[in-house]
């Protein structure tokens, strides 16, 4: 069920409702085919913030991540483009930071100094603590720590020799690139697009 | 866009009211000015609407579904005779189940590269090498279904698969496991229970 509203002869289009033409709607039947369930909390809202919202049945459209993300039970967690994973890296990562699958611990990221490296996931969105949980992005434009200055836009990436940082890998597809440069210098951060995915040769 | 003025309507309307209750909670909100700048588009049969259950809801139109079971988020969708509640976003897709027999939430399946027309969209399993994702519901012989694609699922796996390897075409519903690269889609976030493991997935690489 969900309400409707008739447009009736008061009710004309893009006209600006007021209280009063509501309370006259709704009084002459005009709004109908609602039920409870289309104002309780399982009804679901899309709700637009930097934080998350109350209501763990709503879709959050997370501003500040730029997200959008579901209550699972547990976590909100990503609809797509990112994952919610715990840093046993050992120390502290930062937004663009470059994580790989962790062996040693369940659902968990760790930084690489293997080059090429095909466990990669993708960049930190956030400053993630050694043992938090956070997110990291996996698809998308986003911005990467990479160690390569100049222009270098329209070059894959890959995994570098020093933890957290990514690097050019020009050339044909080699084993573990995972995006493209697109972008300019950006407070020591580089825009790239991020494949969800590992190349391999 | 229509607002509710208030900053909660806690209170005013809670979900155990009969409808005559929730007639005089909306007389409330009403007196109160607690709606403005609605248009005909926010309550009409277009107007988008997020319904948060663990099955399918029975208003389709214009609706979306997230859907508590799958972790997805769906929209209903398709050409006649195909429609169905596809995934938002690149995390899954719809497919139809050709594999004979029912699957069930976590089987890893496979495309079916021989099928045309209004099958091209049929999985299949197990037996070929054309990974398409993993079941994200369960279904019945010839229902469509959502899979998981991308992101960090739940999967079936061949016992005694262990963390840190990768995840490769089976001989069954559960994943193989290898130490190799080529040939895998994914990477195990953690150990196997129950034929069960914790996965980072992504498309296959042949």
């Amino acid at each position: 069920m969900s309400f409707r509203a008739d447009s009736g002869y008061f009710w004309k289009n893009r006209e600006v409702c007021t209280a009063s033409k509501l309370m006259q709607m709704w009084l002459e039947g005009d709004i109908y085919g609602g039920d409870q369930s289309d104002m309780a909390s399982g009804a679901g809202l899309a709700v637009s913030s930097a934080t998350a919202p109350s209501d763990t049945d709503a879709v959050w459209v997370d501003t500040n991540l730029s997200l959008v993300r579901k209550w699972d039970g547990s976590a909100w967690v990503p609809v797509s483009g990112a994952v919610i994973l715990t840093n046993k890296s050992g120390g502290q990562v930062v937004a663009g930071d470059v994580v790989v699958a962790s062996s040693g611990s369940d659902l968990a990221f760790t930084t690489t100094t293997n080059a090429g490296d095909s466990k990669v996931i993708g960049v930190a969105a956030q400053t993630i603590a050694n043992d938090a949980s956070g997110i990291i992005y996996t698809h998308g434009k986003r911005a990467v720590n990479i160690v390569d200055s100049g222009n270098v836009s329209g070059i894959w990436i890959r995994t570098h020799t020093v933890a957290k940082q990514a690097t050019i890998a020009p050339g044909a597809p080699s084993t573990g690139q995972f995006g493209i440069v697109v972008g300019v210098n950006t407070s020591g951060l580089r825009q790239c697009v991020l494949f969800g995915q590992a190349t391999r040769n | 866009m229509g607002n509710i003025t208030s900053a909660s309507i806690s209170g005013v309307v809670e979900t155990s009211q009969s409808l005559n209750t929730l007639a005089a909670a909306m007389n409330n909100l009403f007196t109160q000015s607690r709606f403005e700048n609605f248009s005909d588009s926010d309550m009409g049969d277009t107007a988008a609407a997020f319904r948060s259950q663990g099955t399918a809801p029975s208003n389709v139109v214009g609706d979306f579904w997230n859907d508590s079971n799958s972790s997805l988020i769906r929209s209903y969708y398709g050409p006649t005779g195909e429609e169905s509640w596809n995934p938002i976003g690149g995390s899954g897709l719809s497919a139809k189940n050709g594999t004979g027999g029912a699957l069930v939430q976590s089987d890893v399946v496979y495309m079916n590269p021989t099928s045309a027309g209004s099958n091209n969209r049929t999985v299949i399993g197990p037996g070929s090498s054309n990974v398409a994702g993993v079941a994200a519901e369960n279904s019945s012989k010839d229902d469509w279904l959502a899979l998981w694609v991308h992101g960090v699922r739940q999967i079936h796996v061949a016992a005694g698969a262990v963390r840190g390897n990768y995840v490769g075409n089976g001989t069954g519903v559960n994943a193989a496991v290898s130490a190799t690269f080529e040939g895998s889609f994914g990477v195990l976030l953690s150990d196997e229970s129950s034929n069960l493991a914790w996965a980072l997935i992504r498309p296959y690489m042949g």
